[in-house]
């Protein structure tokens, strides 16, 4: 049986008592959308990874972005710790109160498709906006847009993944998630409000200018990867992209960590592929309900989906071949590699490894057991072989399946790397925090940078990096919510 | 008619998605009610699996298991393109993208090819491809 998070008193009632909080909250949110009972709080204090948990006070779901305002005007004033939270997909403890306070979570009411501008090919979102919704929305009203979808469920929000820079299916050809924002609109820490990008130029808000985040100061990036810490954004501007009509698909199949780097470095910059992403052996089979897979001694290390797409099959047609050139070359010095259709190879092998490729889909295996944490990172892909290597070593050494994902980004400009583990919260939690601790080191150690940093991989990355940087970090961090309320205790703050 | 066990390699779990639909079959139960072999198909340059049949029962083995009676070598690209019908056995084969150990075991051999490339073209031929 759960036990409920404890829950601590603080000192952060000091300036107003916490019934009238709950009365001002009532008055702002209604009385059905606020609330202080622990029943409630409860799901908001913990997530599926190692992180700690902590309850928050109360929690608040607006629908109006004057709503998240005058909750920001009044916390301000009265010092109350703000938390935002969407659909808690995040897996890094990012939205698990720190220090108590409110719960804004934004995922249940702000759920609105604001505009697709077609011919300038981007959407507005409200934050709740999931990645099936927009999927379907597209589909059935802009046939001719795609958006890039994640291995994330289909009810994780699109906004929350281009704030923590996530990634997509589309990555290898347009970058992480972060670079498709064109702008966004944010509540500040004393409620004013404000939006970035293109869309600055107009005084008041308009549907047709959110087409650009330059050539102005890019304050996006004051809240990209922010974690919440410098302002609850209300709506996100992301790019589309034209739907090509010409798709395929293949399955590589590798021998070799040396040898999977070099496909994924080597491919990313033919600029052919939308998508090349790696998972071990146990990842792929976990998905035919294998328990705990392990690869054995004569299985390939790793299996990559790459996609290929063209205006035009004869487009498609010249790309593949490129693909193939490429492959074959890497494969004179790497024999032990294999390239197959990936629909002839999944209808071979089962439906269930079409889930890889016909995104979003819940990779249900991911979330077996009640634990699913991860070191995710941004790394250099002339590394990917040694990263791949020394983490299957420390995999072994704590028995555990290697469950590692890799993606090439951006034509081969950088990978992403993730070594994942799914575990038993109960039983295994402490030899957990210890491999991750040790993939961390060794990941710190060949240049890679965490993302969705939960608190204890923010410290760790404090202790090693430029301190300029963060003496800079802490004078934007103060200047943006000088009174510590935004999300507090993330990155040390 | 049973797969007896839970393969625990990507091959095995192939050959047991590509067999498993045929077990209710009365056609294929009676192909295989008396059979007792064992067969080793193997992917050049990967490794082999054994499907052993015993009057019903089948089980699916991870690598070569001794005293195999037939053994199927191809690469993985014949094994995808008799899948996608672009090739038959027989013409790859001939061609020297299959070997065959233990050919003189010739009812051997064409009673795996009625089992597995019905099978197999089942699996990828009325199918979405892209």
């Amino acid at each position: 049986m759960k036990i409920l998070t404890k829950v601590i008193e603080r000192n952060i009632y000091e300036k107003i008592e916490k019934e009238k909080v709950y009365e001002k909250l009532v008055k702002i949110f209604g009385t059905h959308y606020v609330s202080d009972k622990p029943h409630d709080l409860f799901p908001y204090s913990y997530d599926s990874t190692e992180s700690e948990p902590g309850m928050p006070d109360f929690v608040v779901i607006p629908q109006e972005v004057e709503q998240i305002q005058n909750l920001m005007k009044f916390c301000n004033e009265y010092l109350i710790p703000v938390v935002p939270y969407i659909t808690g997909n995040n897996v890094g403890g990012l939205t698990i109160p720190q220090e108590g306070g409110i719960i804004c979570d934004l995922g249940k009411k702000m759920k609105k498709i604001i505009k697709v501008h077609e011919s300038l090919m981007y959407v507005i979102l409200e934050p709740g906006v999931t990645f099936g919704q927009l999927k379907k929305y597209l589909d059935e009203h802009h046939p001719t847009l795609k958006y890039g979808y994640t291995y994330a469920p289909p009810y994780a929000s699109v906004v929350g993944n281009v704030l923590l820079s996530g990634l997509s299916n589309l990555s290898c050809s347009y970058g992480g998630m972060a670079d498709w924002i064109n702008g966004l609109e944010v509540v500040l820490n004393d409620g004013n409000l404000v939006r970035t990008g293109s869309s600055f130029i107009s005084k008041e808000f308009k549907e047709d200018n959110w087409f650009s985040r330059y050539p102005i100061p890019d304050l996006t990036g004051l809240f990209i990867c922010w974690q919440g810490m410098t302002g609850i954004v209300s709506k996100a501007a992301v790019q589309l992209w034209p739907k090509k009509q010409y798709n395929t698909a293949f399955v590589a199949i590798i021998y070799g960590h040396e040898a999977c780097a070099e496909v994924v470095r080597e491919l990313g910059r033919t600029e052919c592929c939308e998508d090349i992403s790696v998972v071990s052996q146990e990842y792929a089979k976990m998905q035919f309900g294998l328990k705990k897979p392990k690869k054995l001694p004569k299985e390939p290390d790793y299996a990559l989906i790459i996609s290929v797409s063209g205006q035009t099959k004869e487009i498609l047609d010249a790309k593949v071949n490129y693909v193939k050139n490429v492959f074959n070359n890497i494969k004179e010095l790497h024999p032990k590699i294999f390239l197959a259709d990936f629909f002839t190879f999944t209808n071979i092998l089962g439906e269930k490894f079409k889930d890889f490729y016909d995104l979003p889909s819940v990779l249900t295996a991911l979330y077996e057991y009640d634990g699913l944490t991860w070191v995710g990172s941004y790394a250099n892909p002339d590394n990917l072989g040694p990263l791949l290597e020394k983490t299957h070593l420390l995999y072994e050494e704590y028995e555990m399946g290697p469950i590692v994902f890799a993606k090439s980004m951006k034509a081969g400009h950088y990978c992403v790397f993730r070594p994942i583990v799914r575990y038993l919260k109960n039983s295994e939690e402490e030899k957990v925090k210890e491999l991750q601790e040790k993939f961390l080191e060794v990941m710190l150690e060949y240049d890679c940078v965490p993302y969705k940093t939960p608190i204890w991989m923010a410290q760790k990355i404090r202790e090693r990096c430029d301190p300029d940087w963060v003496k800079l970090f802490e004078r934007i961090k103060k200047a943006m919510d000088p009174k510590k309320i935004l999300n507090p205790g993330r990155w040390g703050t | 008619m049973t797969i007896a066990n839970e393969p625990q390699d990507l091959l095995g779990l192939a050959v047991n998605s590509l067999l498993t639909p045929y077990l209710k079959e009365k056609k294929f139960q009676n192909k295989i009610r008396n059979w007792k072999r064992k067969i080793v198909i193997e992917i050049k340059n990967m490794y082999p699996i054994s499907v052993i049949f015993n009057k019903g029962i089948i089980k699916i083995e991870y690598d070569e298991i001794p005293k195999y009676d037939l053994k199927i070598i191809l690469s993985l690209k014949a094994f995808t393109e008799i899948a996608e019908g672009k090739s038959g056995m027989i013409s790859a084969f001939l061609k020297g993208e299959i070997k065959i150990k233990k050919l003189y075991r010739i009812f051997t051999v064409l009673k795996f090819k009625n089992i597995f490339i019905p099978a197999l073209k089942n699996a990828v031929m009325n199918k979405e491809t892209n």
